[in-house]
């Protein structure tokens, strides 16, 4: 990414990022199908104003930023479209459930406030530096590093509650 | 702490893995949706940016082309709708004989018609079926990713192989790039049949075990890479020299076809249903 002597070209950019963006959306909005809906807008995005997206130092920071923030939002509009479009009649996986501690654990993210949210799931799903998330959404490190305190002391007492805590 | 962190860490693995599992879109169905969204409005959009249920809309048009025997006003309406598929050169539906019913043979012949999700103008989708390995079809540059080749039959046949053949010139089969990774899907089975194939001019079968299809979509991937040859440098295109379909004709009599009555034909009854358009 550092000094790249190329633009990348939409398609590698694409493929490269498509699929960690849907996870981004998936934990944040709770629904796989949404998720993939968001994120193929937010690449058709990307790819109608990549004359511009494509020259910033980090077109998938910009690709995320539109991800997270379309999550809460958009998201309820979009199910029933996205339920007709996804995979009709393709592929049969069975995707085996997430573990019930998992479903809880991203329910919980989900219940933090928008900001946490992100910052947690951008920290523990995508593996962003405290640096990354900061260019993701447009705010200072400090910020970033409020928000993920604040939404850690929340989970930790929410998830607390249901566990075993003896 | 370290308990919260923990069960972050592996929520977020679990959520990996249930991502892992999605058949991404390629970056061309992405321009679809867009061409979608300013020509169509609603239940358009699915069928540009989701390959089968675009291929389920194009069968739909082929059996209105061919009648589907019960039918006959809809014949005259049908062929203005198909515009990206390529019509076969006869209008009059293909031969019965092509292959005898339960006896397999090359009914190649019964395609409808081909249609890649990219195509290098010059290498058409047609010069997969034209018998002459020489003559190849190649992705727009694209070294092969999302590369899908969907063939549509105007009536049901049952698919025991597909075969696939590099091109049939040594150095042009190594600058193109090659099919590695696939993914087949039929009408009549649920999920995808997966392999691989070796990186080889000579022909490879796919066993495929359709009982009865309208339409079997190939998807490309992976791919070996393009090389050099002498001082010339590799393409940017995937490659296939040669499609061939193995399998016999079905619906006339023998084998009940009903039960693989698909979205797509049943799309299609409902299309002749209403042959007014």
């Amino acid at each position: 990414m550092t000094a790249a002597p190329f633009r990348m070209d939409f398609a590698s950019f694409y493929e490269r990022e498509l699929r960690p963006v849907i996870g981004l959306a998936f934990v944040l909005s709770g629904s796989r199908s949404g998720a993939e809906d968001l994120a193929q807008d937010a690449f058709l995005k990307a790819y109608k104003q990549w004359e511009t997206v494509g020259d910033y130092d980090n077109p998938g920071a910009w690709v995320r930023r539109v991800v997270s923030n379309g999550s809460v939002s958009g998201f309820r509009r979009r199910t029933a479209e996205a339920k007709a479009l996804v995979r009709v009649g393709g592929s049969g996986f069975v995707v085996p459930e997430m573990s019930p501690d998992a479903v809880a654990t991203w329910t919980a993210v989900r219940r933090l406030p928008k900001r946490q949210a992100q910052v947690i799931a951008l920290r523990y799903y995508d593996l962003s530096s405290i640096a990354d998330i900061a260019r993701i959404l447009e705010c200072s490190e400090n910020t970033v590093k409020t928000h993920l305190q604040r939404a850690k002391q929340a989970l930790e007492a929410r998830l607390d509650d249901g566990g075993d805590h003896s | 702490m370290n308990r919260l962190e923990d069960q972050l860490a592996s929520a977020a693995e679990e959520a990996r893995r249930q991502v892992a599992h999605i058949q991404t879109r390629p970056a061309t169905a992405l321009r679809t949706r867009m061409y979608r969204h300013r020509a169509l409005a609603g239940a358009a959009v699915a069928v540009g940016v989701f390959g089968l249920l675009g291929a389920t809309a194009l069968v739909a048009n082929t059996n209105l082309t061919t009648g589907m025997a019960a039918a006959p006003e809809s014949t005259a309406a049908a062929t203005t709708t198909v515009a990206p598929l390529i019509e076969t050169a006869e209008s009059t539906p293909p031969p019965a004989s092509a292959a005898p019913n339960g006896m397999p043979g090359d009914i190649t012949d019964l395609i409808a018609s081909i249609e890649a999700s990219s195509e290098l103008p010059g290498f058409e989708a047609t010069n997969l079926i034209d018998g002459d390995p020489t003559t190849a079809w190649n992705d727009a540059g694209l070294r092969g990713y999302g590369a899908t080749i969907t063939l549509l039959f105007d009536r049901p046949v049952a698919i025991s192989d597909l075969v696939i053949q590099g091109v049939g010139d040594t150095d042009r089969f190594i600058l193109n790039y090659k099919v590695q990774g696939y993914e087949i899907t039929v009408d009549d089975k649920p999920g995808v049949i997966q392999g691989r194939l070796v990186n080889s001019m000579e022909p490879q079968h796919i066993a495929t075990d359709s009982a009865g299809t309208t339409v079997l979509t190939l998807s490309v991937t992976t791919t070996y890479l393009a090389e050099p040859v002498g001082d010339k440098p590799p393409f940017r295109e995937l490659a296939i020299g040669e499609i061939q379909v193995i399998g016999a004709a079905v619906g006339d009599s023998s084998i009940p076809t009903d039960t693989t009555t698909s979205m797509a034909t049943a799309e299609a009854n409902a299309a002749d249903g209403t042959p007014g358009k």
